[in-house]
């Protein structure tokens, strides 16, 4: 089952004499489950890529499918709303909200919709991320590794159906790095959450099950590594 | 209803209740001008009544507004009018609800009746859209689940077919070899053949024994007795499996890792599954064999380290496989040993890699993740 499907996306910026082809005609799928790298250097695009499957920018032409739903026909109230139940973003640079503890910026996206988490799906994830002992600390009184934990949690709370995850290490160091990349594994593994990785650096994609090189805005190499 | 249309009716509603409020004004203008014609009746009792009809006329009011209206009337018309706007406000909001129910359960026959259809999710706040999300989340389960099993099954199939390959061959073998013991023989000759015999015999019993413990964790009917057992203790219980073969051929099993390091695993399966390895590599030239060990708070890693003759890069990505042989196998080798390895861990939520350099050796890395998880 096709969980992510990008057909001939091109995203093009600026115009005339300033036009800049970010995105030339994207062609791919995700199964679900599957753990996907996206590897490129700075300016090939992979960035813009996660933004349009993230539904935070419109592609100039092409289609997104997101478990069926072709997301570029959304409008902005929908998209938010599809963006907090279906889809897990991380970023590099961790986004948290600094008034909200560890628990209260893992619950969002549930409070968003208005519902409350449970007790025991609270302490079952916070004990996955290792943060039991943190639930009540404010993201300045964290590391970086653990607020990206925190992250982390707040992108899979809702189980959503893909996770994009944008350089997620590129703020750490390298022991923090191999807790988010094992983190991730595991998730992939034992819930089967697919997940969508951006990433400049070779080893951290290594550990993906497939690989997709972008290069210049184009899909040059798209392999299986296990 | 969504917040447009609430926004719409509250608007309605203000717009009513100002309406009759205005009317109420206008009926309290009639009160006062049925006082004023209380007062005057006393008046006209006595004098004149067109005169003084024609005096109030001057001052605006009419003959046609000298009937009392009591307050109660006009209460309850308000109330009444409000009383029939909310009605009419729910029942609206009653039919776009079961609207939607009856949308759900056009989903849930098109589901049963085996279509492909899908679109339920909505992207609209609101309990009935947490109710088709969740709708949806089932039917994804169950379409997995219906998957799973057709895979499951036309795995069995393709089992079943190599099985039966397998067995054929060292059963037509014994077939042969029964024959030619009939006839009549020198005594050397007697020998090699029942020698062959014996051979056959030992694969049929591996096979059997092979096939009969991938088929429990296949079907799963194996039951695991997890524990947290130290890693130190089961590299223990390997080393004295192979204490023979180990003086035999000289090789060497060692472990390096953390005194307290545990395992949560089944110890009876998992030592079967690690010694199928470390058999591989002593069978494949290994003089050393290490254990490392590693544990953090996702995973325990153990790393089996050998410098054996290393495998090559083409049969790589198909050592687990059942029944694979590399080119240089052992002949009395079936090939299920690493792929008994790979099911016992998986069957136990772990993974299992491999690296490998021709040469130089070759090294399986099993994970095993934490109990809390």
């Amino acid at each position: 089952m096709e969980i992510l499907k990008i057909e001939n996306l091109c995203k093009t910026y600026g115009m005339n004499d300033t036009k800049v082809k970010a995105l030339d005609n994207i062609n791919f799928s995700v199964a679900r489950g599957e753990f996907v790298a996206i590897i490129g250097a700075s300016g090939s695009g992979k960035s813009t890529l996660l933004h349009l499957i993230g539904g935070v920018d419109k592609a100039t032409s092409g289609k997104v499918y997101i478990d069926g739903t072709e997301i570029l026909s959304l409008n902005n109230d929908k998209m938010a709303i599809f963006r907090r139940r279906q889809l897990g973003l991380i970023y590099q640079f961790y986004n948290l909200i600094p008034i909200l503890n560890v628990e209260e910026n893992i619950a969002l996206p549930c409070r968003l919709d208005g519902k409350r988490v449970e007790k025991e799906k609270m302490e079952e994830m916070l004990s996955i991320l290792n943060l039991t002992n943190r639930k009540e600390y404010l993201p300045n009184q964290l590391s970086g590794g653990q607020q990206q934990r925190v992250s982390i949690g707040r992108a899979l709370i809702n189980h959503p159906a893909i996770v994009l995850a944008d350089e997620p290490t590129g703020n750490l160091d390298s022991k923090s790095s191999r807790e988010i990349i094992d983190l991730l594994k595991m998730t992939n593994r034992k819930y089967n959450q697919t997940i969508l990785l951006i990433t400049h650096d070779e080893k951290i994609a290594l550990e993906a099950d497939r690989i997709i090189t972008i290069a210049d805005g184009k899909m040059i190499k798209d392999e299986k590594v296990r | 209803m969504n917040k447009k249309k609430w926004f719409i009716c509250i608007c309605l509603c203000i717009v009513v209740n100002i309406g009759i409020c205005v009317c109420l004004g206008r009926t309290k203008e009639k009160e006062i001008n049925s006082w004023i014609y209380r007062m005057t009746e006393k008046i006209l009792e006595t004098e004149d009544k067109q005169e003084v009809t024609d005096i109030l006329k001057k001052y605006g009011v009419e003959e046609s507004e000298f009937h009392p209206i009591s307050m109660a009337i006009d209460i309850t018309c308000i109330g009444l009018l409000n009383g029939i706007l909310f009605w009419g406000i729910s029942l609206y909001d009653r039919k776009q609800r079961d609207k939607k129910i009856r949308e759900m359960e056009q989903y849930c026959e098109e589901i049963l009746a085996g279509k492909e259809t899908l679109q339920l999710i909505d992207n609209e706040e609101g309990s009935f859209s947490f109710l088709n999300n969740k709708v949806y989340d089932i039917t994804m389960l169950l379409r997995e689940n219906n998957a799973f099993l057709k895979k499951s099954k036309s795995e069995l199939e393709q089992f079943l077919a190599d099985i039966s390959h397998q067995l054929k061959t060292p059963i037509t073998s014994l077939y042969m070899v029964n024959e030619l013991l009939r006839m009549d023989l020198p005594q050397e000759k007697k020998e090699l053949f029942l020698d062959n015999m014996q051979k056959d015999l030992m694969k049929i019993e591996w096979l059997v024994k092979g096939i009969l413990n991938l088929a429990k964790l296949d079907s799963g009917t194996v039951v695991l007795k997890k524990e947290e057992i130290y890693i130190k203790d089961l590299l223990k219980e390997v080393q004295e499996r192979f204490d023979v073969l180990c003086e035999v051929t000289g090789s060497h099993i060692w472990g390096e890792g953390e005194e307290k390091s545990k395992l949560w695993c089944d110890l009876h399966w998992t030592k079967e599954c690690v010694c199928n390895i470390v058999k591989n590599a002593i069978e494949h030239g290994a003089t050393e064999v290490k254990f490392f060990w590693e544990e953090n708070y996702i995973y325990t890693m153990l790393s089996i380290k050998d410098n054996g003759e290393g495998i090559e890069k083409e049969d790589l990505p198909h050592i687990f496989e059942r029944f694979y042989k590399s080119k240089n196998a052992k002949e009395d080798s079936v090939g299920l040993g690493l792929a008994f390895a790979k099911s016992i861990v998986k069957y136990q939520g772990g993974d299992i890699e491999v690296k490998s350099q021709k040469e130089k050796g070759t090294e399986f890395l099993i994970k095993f993740y934490q109990k809390s998880l």
